[in-house]
């Protein structure tokens, strides 16, 4: 089984809520987690991927096979486990100063979606057959939403969808109505903990469980998602509006050029000033 | 097959008494091993409780209330008390004590009992690479089992090995040196080497309770060479004096090296890494190799789940042809045993699963599952892509043979017959069938069949009414 784990690493977002709780332990909260996910079973699979206002990187497995050699063993920790806590912390401080500078109030979540599923896929097709492979994917989010990201978070999330991949959320900070929709359709868990400083119990409790038990268990989860859509031209939250009949993107308006910006089919003139058309008012027969 | 590696370890550990399982929990590395033994929803159930620091309510758990999922929560409640994990009193559950205190240890680092193995950073004057070790236990290994199904070989076992096999009741005969094998040896044959590494250790911890060597350490370092890592030296100092034996005995069954009598380091092999590991994929000694090679943390580990294949390597066709791509004459020889093997090529030994093969193979005991499980777990990858793996005329009718031995069942007895008029017959008979050991009557012919249990109380009864 796989355990994706996607961290915001806003820098300005977690410094918003400094007094609740202290960035490093929810890092070593987060290594306690994953230390207990590869204690499960000697074949499972973690993921980490730190996702910043500007790109998204994935910290471990990191791409340089030195990791191993340069950490010593020293018998003190169950050798996996000291591997994997050591090559996280080394890069997700490194991924941390980067990204102190920037100041926006959102992360790429779609980017660091996407590097966590085509990850999976690539694992679950190349394990031997009886049963699927299963994974899911964590994410620890302070960031609001980014309004130009809505495509790409619907498409990954459908993505998610097909693939059967749980994505769980943990807001520690900040509305995304993206989250809440992504947790929504995948049937992943949505959380927004009341005691961030112990996330620790949060993780255990909520978000350890396998997708296969998930079945006996009754999960918190988020009963009132906002469901509506975002328009594709200018990102503004619509509840009604204009679909292209063709693609099937959503408009608050219809577009300027009379065709549709996604798939670039043309609308008949005809029918669209049909759709301005003015209702007619009837004068009303006084009774004589 | 994973099933029966958890079930046959849990139950020696739920089979021990209270205080031997709390000293059993005071070393990280065991409880990491049972904890990995657990049930998937016992396991979360564990991760839930072990930070809390007060007892917890039952009722406080997420658990459906649905009738599976309370039956489900049984079981677990049942299985984690059994192995003292968690006591109950009231509503109220608590953990045990150092279980959660070294599991969490085991979880966050900071292990000062050194139980995850002394890695011995000195330099190896003539170091050992995983390929040799992995040499090494497949050629123990694999001599072990040559001598159970008696190819001749030049390296016969250790005579330590030898006694564990007849206490095991896997090879009988006085003399130890010239044994055959048993039903039970056939059937140990047939199971992935996971089952038979626990079986085998299994059997030794039993043996060591007579030889009053401590349980609780054997256990321990079992536990801990699971959590080993293939290719690094471990030293010898900080284990026990039983543990330094043992280690001499778990050379002979390949599942460490070590130099010399005085050399004072090991290396595990891959036989000791996968004592802990569930993978269901490693079904023979080389997959273990082939698995254990890749070391997690480097780019291959991709490539290394498809180079198990050499453990995977029987095709079965619907018209009973079966092709093994081996050449290793211990699979071959295992597969003769319920094969009709035709034909032999340089990497390739086909034939055909005929009736007479199959009987053979029950008449020493294999049952019909034991064959179908083995040519499952040993299917190529191609024929893993069936939906089932086997086809199904073939599954059925290795059953089926198996039932036609089953036509007729035997009871030994006595055969009452020449009773001088009818009423005899009638009491003699009716008290044969209160007392409830007539098997077969025919009242025309006035002859009752009684089994042997009841027939001395029969000949009583006749002997007192009948005869006065």
């Amino acid at each position: 089984a796989l355990l994706g784990i996607i961290i915001d690493v806003n820098g300005a977002q977690w410094a918003r809520i400094r007094d609740q709780v202290d960035f490093r332990r929810i890092i070593s909260s987060l290594l306690v987690f994953v230390n207990a996910h590869l204690a499960l079973k000697e074949s499972n699979k973690v993921l980490v991927v730190s996702c910043g206002p500007h790109k998204s990187k994935i910290l471990y497995p990191a791409s340089e096979s030195t990791d191993s050699a340069n950490i010593e063993a020293d018998g003190q920790m169950y050798r996996p486990f000291q591997v994997v806590n050591q090559v996280i912390i080394d890069a997700m401080m490194n991924s941390l100063e980067e990204s102190q500078s920037s100041s926006s109030n959102s992360v790429k979540f779609a980017g660091a979606l996407s590097m966590a599923l085509s990850y999976a896929n690539k694992l679950s097709s190349h394990s031997i057959g009886h049963g699927g492979y299963q994974s899911r994917i964590l994410a620890i989010s302070v960031s609001e939403d980014e309004p130009s990201q809505y495509i790409a978070c619907m498409n990954a999330m459908f993505t998610a969808q097909k693939l059967s991949i749980p994505v769980d959320v943990c807001k520690l900070n900040g509305n995304s109505v993206f989250l809440e929709q992504i947790a929504d359709a995948t049937s992943g868990t949505f959380l927004r903990p009341d005691h961030p400083s112990g996330i620790l119990q949060y993780l255990m409790s909520v978000y350890s469980p396998n997708p296969s038990i998930r079945n006996y268990l009754a999960l918190p989860s988020q009963s009132n998602v906002d469901f509506r859509a975002s328009c594709f031209c200018h990102q503004k939250v619509v509840s009604i509006g204009y679909v292209c009949s063709v693609c099937l993107s959503v408009y608050c308006s219809v577009p300027s050029t009379q065709s549709c910006m996604v798939c670039g089919s043309k609308y008949d003139p005809e029918e669209i000033a049909k759709l301005f058309i003015k209702p007619q008012v009837i004068p009303i027969k006084k009774p004589k | 097959m994973q099933q029966a590696f958890r079930s046959s370890v849990i139950e020696y550990l739920e089979s021990l008494p209270e205080p031997v399982v709390s000293r059993l929990y005071q070393v990280p590395a065991t409880c990491l091993a049972v904890f990995r033994l657990l049930p998937e929803l016992g396991q979360y159930l564990v991760l839930s409780i072990l930070f809390l620091n007060q007892p917890f309510k039952m009722a406080d758990l997420p658990i459906k209330s649905t009738a599976k999922s309370r039956v489900a929560l049984d079981l677990v409640r049942r299985r984690l008390r059994a192995l003292s994990i968690i006591r109950e009193h009231g509503g109220f559950a608590q953990i045990h004590k150092s279980f959660r205190r070294n599991f969490r240890i085991a979880l966050t680092g900071g292990d000062t009992s050194r139980s995850f193995g002394v890695p011995s950073n000195s330099l190896d004057k003539s170091p050992v690479d995983s390929q040799f070790l992995a040499a090494h236990a497949k050629r123990h290994w694999e001599s072990i089992l040559h001598y159970m199904v008696g190819t001749d070989l030049s390296d016969v076992p250790n005579d330590g090995v030898l006694m564990l096999l007849r206490h095991a009741g896997l090879m009988e005969g006085k003399n130890l040196h010239s044994m055959s094998i048993t039903q039970a040896g056939f059937q140990f044959l047939l199971q992935d080497v996971h089952t038979q590494l626990w079986a085998l250790l299994l059997q030794y911890l039993s043996i060591s309770q007579q030889l009053q060597m401590d349980p609780v350490d054997i256990l321990h370092f079992i536990f801990m060479l699971g959590s080993m890592q293939l290719g690094q030296g471990y030293s010898l100092t900080d284990l026990s004096p039983t543990q330094t034996n043992m280690l001499e005995d778990l050379c002979d069954y390949g599942i460490v090296y070590k130099r010399s009598k005085s050399s004072r380091r090991f290396y595990p092999t891959p036989l000791a890494i996968m004592l802990t590991t569930d993978a269901g994929t490693l079904v023979s000694p080389s997959a273990a190799v082939d698995a254990a090679n890749t070391a997690p943390d480097q780019k291959t580990e991709l490539t290394s789940i498809s180079d198990a294949a050499p453990a995977h390597f029987v095709l079965l066709e619907t018209n009973y042809r079966v092709y093994a791509y081996t050449s290793s004459p211990l699979q071959i020889a295992i597969l003769n045993l319920f094969v009709h093997l035709k034909s032999r090529f340089p990497n390739l030994v086909s034939g055909v699963i005929t009736r007479d093969s199959v009987r053979s193979a029950l008449a020493h005991g294999i049952t019909a599952e034991q064959i179908i499980l083995y040519l499952t777990v040993h299917a190529h990858p191609q024929m893993l892509r069936n939906d089932p793996v086997l086809p199904g005329t073939i599954a059925d009718q290795i059953k089926l043979w198996q039932l036609e031995k089953e036509r007729m069942t035997t009871t030994q007895g006595y055969l009452f017959k020449d009773f001088s008029g009818p009423r005899e017959y009638e009491i003699a008979a009716r008290y044969a069938t209160e007392i409830g050991v007539l098997t077969w009557q025919n009242p025309k012919l006035r002859v009752f069949f009684v089994n042997e249990a009841g027939n001395s109380q029969v000949v009583d009864f006749i002997n007192r009414r009948l005869k006065k």
